[in-house]
């Protein structure tokens, strides 16, 4: 597509696929304002832990990137915390981040649920974003496709990392839209929460669900494995364990909360 | 410098300055309630003890 957003005369230019996270941090932190406004959270306590995020989902996407192509590229500490040079791993940043997470409100004794459901349909806005790039880019792409397939992608640009000339099937566009549907099912809900970490958890197992199927159809798989006489990717294995965990955790919390209606 | 380093730049300052402006405005929020006279426990003058009548 387009992987260089624009290029200046001195020759620096600016990556569609940072501009788009940029785009959709700055997306996320507008929300996140709104609705704290609605929520009564404290700002103070907030905008410390998404300054604290940020860090931490950049550091860990780039972590897991540079460990996963450590093989093809050699990539060294430095190369590691450049992470504005190269690419970024979202499960990665997720892992960090929700570490981060964890760490900062138990020690602000904020709370872990509320805060939570605070940040689900931000962090869903920001991937749909973030999935933009990987189009914009032409990253994350999919196995090749039948040419009459009616969203077949074929990338052009020299530039894209994807296969040139070769109709693809669009995981970057299917990644994007999971994510919307995400943002519209939890942003219409948050209003009806029945428990504190409902909107968490509906979000977090519809997405890695969405996920996991998409998955199938991706090609630029890195770490691999054979489960059940199926080989699924790293992202599939992390995502249907954290699926399994969310919905497990749904069910305990709607129980605790139909036992203690209080 | 890098322009795709520079947007992060600007995500971080803009969040490490909401950090510090919501702080700052807390404290302020704070010492305001503070100094603010308890009205509750204030003496309230005797509505019979006019003005006029200390006068003189």
């Amino acid at each position: 597509m387009k992987p260089i957003l624009f290029r200046l005369a001195d020759g620096s230019y600016i990556h569609s696929g940072h501009f788009m996270l940029f785009v959709g941090g700055l997306a996320a932190i507008v929300l996140i304002a709104l609705e704290m406004r609605r929520t009564g959270e404290r700002p103070e306590e907030v905008y410390p832990l998404l300054l604290l995020l940020m860090v931490s989902t950049l550091f860990g996407a780039r972590i897991l990137y540079c460990l996963d192509f450590h093989d093809q590229h050699g990539y060294d500490l430095l190369d590691v915390l450049q992470f504005w040079k190269g690419g970024l791993a979202l499960h990665g940043g997720a892992i960090l981040a929700l570490v981060t997470y964890t760490l900062y409100t138990g020690w602000r004794r904020l709370d872990f649920w509320g805060t939570a459901d605070l940040l689900t349909p931000p962090a869903a806005l920001f991937v749909f974003f973030a999935r933009i790039g990987c189009l914009l880019t032409g990253c994350c792409y999919g196995k090749q496709c039948d040419p009459d397939f009616p969203l077949a992608l074929t990338f052009t640009n020299h530039s894209a990392i994807a296969p040139k000339n070769e109709a693809l099937y669009p995981t970057q566009l299917a990644f994007a839209a999971a994510a919307l549907l995400v943002f519209v099912v939890v942003w219409v809900r948050r209003r009806h929460e029945r428990f504190g970490g409902e909107i968490t958890l509906v979000g977090v197992s519809l997405f890695c669900l969405l996920a996991f199927v998409i998955e199938f159809f991706r090609a630029d798989l890195r770490v691999l494995y054979e489960v059940g006489g199926i080989t699924l990717s790293q992202n599939q294995v992390m995502n249907a364990l954290v699926f399994l965990a969310s919905i497990y955790l749904y069910i305990y919390r709607r129980r605790e909360t139909v036992s203690r209606p209080d | 410098m890098d322009l795709n380093l520079l947007l992060y730049l600007f995500l971080f300052l803009l969040l490490l300055g909401l950090s510090f402006y919501s702080v700052i405005r807390k404290k302020i929020d704070e010492n305001g309630r503070r100094d603010e006279p308890d009205l509750s426990t204030t003496e309230t003058a005797d509505p019979e003890e006019g003005i006029g009548d200390k006068g003189g």
